[in-house]
């Protein structure tokens, strides 16, 4: 009769203990990397500047603004552009709830 | 001795499984490393995106002045966002060139700016007291400023006026003068006819290389083809940022390919048939064929002081002239510096002949073809085998409403920015 090899219970949990430790330190290693990069939130973040931007340009309001948007603070600074009557330097910076910065851009649009 | 060893199946296992774990989370960990970089990558093109349309913003705006030296401009002053900016005259048009870079990113745009047109406003005449006679199939769509005297029905040449109603839109009172040329444009015209720039590259019309074609970019610097005497212009191809210029006249004849580049003369004759793309800039007369082509934006520019001829007894008339059955896109221009002298200037748009955009006289017109845009005169003449009529227009055309509201024009008027792309060069 064949004999059949195995392990004893100590080893086992000894084994199981490890391969949780290694999983949970990646996962935690993991989470954190993601949690620093933020990229989707970025992403939105970018997004809705441009459309704040679209959105002064087709109603022409260039005044300073500050509205909340998906649990976003979108911040709208316009000043005008080095002096010029018909330059304005338009600034938007989108911060999290948290009051993270996400995303900023400056451009300069004409007001016609 | 006592010797007894843990067994260690198990841990050769786990120590197997926590390898394939850590193989995986470095793989997780290096996909988020690039796409870090690629967000930053991201966020850089669009840092540099944003500052060239930022440059071509602030090159059209009211204080930007063209300048044949390209401009290299720190946006924001934080050392960060340079980009360089090229503003030159190119006809009644601008060309500009952009080129935004940032971190090895760089992006660039090069291209011919035009400005909007006068919404809905098909003609603008002077106040002569005299009234508008129209006579034929004469439509005139879009609103038109016409002298106090009002328009009236008029039969000529056998022909009464077949229409419902004589304009078909408002009516605005004439103003006294028309919109004033662009300053920069007529200057421009001085700079263009005396001696070549630094800026230029000057090749005389027995230098040319044997080849054809001759293509230049309006990134390089302008090519400027001179001779000292008529130049005719027949089997060859010119393209992009050539000028040829003639102290006599220049003929350009239907084998000839021209693509968006400009001819300066006081006389430039193009023969019939011949389709292409160019500006002209005339001091005397300008004389379109039949049938040619000039696809957008082209424009024909006639701009004059009158002087006595040699009699002394008249003054020779500068004149603009289009062929029957043209197919014009862009500008016509025809104006004189002295505005003493406006009557002394002619623009004839022959029958069947069909204008898409702006035409200008500042002295007499006479249209009997149409124009689909806006069309601006002192005072019309109708010029038949029978007589000359003054203030008539007999089968004309002029239509605003057909005309696109994103259609560019030449920057003719004073006070008009360059906000509007007419065309990508290269």
């Amino acid at each position: 009769m064949a004999k059949l090899n195995g392990n004893t219970l100590i080893e086992t949990i000894v084994a199981m203990v490890v391969i949780i430790f290694c999983t949970t330190m990646a996962t935690v290693i993991y989470l954190n990397v993601l949690a620093s990069q933020n990229s989707a939130q970025k992403l939105r973040a970018f997004y809705l500047s441009k459309d704040a931007v679209q959105q002064s340009l087709v109603k022409k309001d260039f005044l300073d603004a500050s509205t909340g948007v998906e649990g976003m603070k979108i911040e709208k600074t316009c000043k005008p552009y080095k002096g010029s009557t018909d330059l304005v330097c338009l600034k938007i910076v989108v911060t999290s709830e948290e009051g993270k910065k996400l995303w900023e851009q400056t451009e300069i649009v004409l007001n016609e | 001795m006592f010797k007894k060893y843990l067994r260690g199946g198990a841990l050769y296992l786990a120590i197997f499984i926590s390898l394939i774990i850590a193989v995986l989370l470095s793989m997780l960990l290096l996909h988020s490393y690039y796409s870090a970089i690629d967000f930053r990558k991201f966020s850089i093109r669009q840092s540099v995106h944003r500052n060239m349309y930022s440059a071509f913003n602030y090159a059209s705006s009211e204080s930007f002045e063209p300048t044949n030296e390209p401009l290299i401009l720190d946006l924001y002053e934080n050392q960060t966002d340079s980009v360089e900016i090229v503003k030159k005259w190119w006809g009644c048009y601008q060309v500009v060139g952009i080129r935004s870079s940032y971190k090895g990113i760089s992006e660039s745009m090069l291209c011919l700016t035009g400005t909007s047109f006068m919404k809905d406003t098909a003609l603008v005449l002077t106040e002569n007291n005299k009234p508008l006679s129209i006579a034929g199939k004469t439509e005139l769509k879009g609103t038109c400023f016409i002298p106090k005297a009002g328009v009236k029905a008029a039969h000529i040449e056998g022909e009464t006026f077949w229409g419902d109603d004589f304009i078909d839109g408002a009516q605005l009172p004439a103003p006294q003068q028309l919109p004033e040329i662009n300053p920069s444009i007529l200057k421009q015209f001085e700079n263009l006819s005396t001696a070549a720039s630094n800026a230029d590259s000057l090749l005389t019309l027995d230098q040319l290389p044997a080849a054809d074609t001759i293509k230049n970019s309006f990134l390089s610097k302008t090519l400027r083809i001179i001779s000292v005497g008529k130049i005719v212009l027949e089997d060859i191809k010119f393209s992009g940022n050539v000028i040829i210029q003639s102290p006599v006249r220049i003929v350009v004849r239907k084998s000839c390919v021209l693509n968006n580049v400009m001819l300066m003369a006081p006389c430039i004759e193009i023969e019939d048939e011949f389709s292409g793309t160019l500006q002209a800039l005339a001091s005397d007369t300008i004389l379109a064929g039949d049938e040619v082509t000039l696809n957008y934006p082209s424009s024909l520019i006639l701009i004059n002081k009158p002087v006595p001829d040699s009699t002394h007894k008249s003054i020779r008339v500068p004149a603009l002239i289009i062929g029957e059955k043209c197919r014009i896109k862009g500008t016509l221009l025809a104006c004189i510096k002295d505005g003493n002298f406006t009557n002394s200037i002619y623009l004839k748009i022959k029958k069947e002949a069909e204008i898409m955009g702006l035409v200008y006289s500042a002295g007499y017109m006479d249209i009997q073809g149409s124009i689909t845009g806006t069309a601006f005169a002192k005072a019309f003449i109708l010029n038949t085998a029978s007589g000359v009529y003054e203030q008539h227009l007999l089968n004309a055309v002029i239509d605003r409403k057909s005309l696109s509201d994103f259609f560019a024009g030449g920057i003719i008027f004073k006070g008009k920015k360059a906000n509007k792309i007419v065309k990508w060069l290269n």
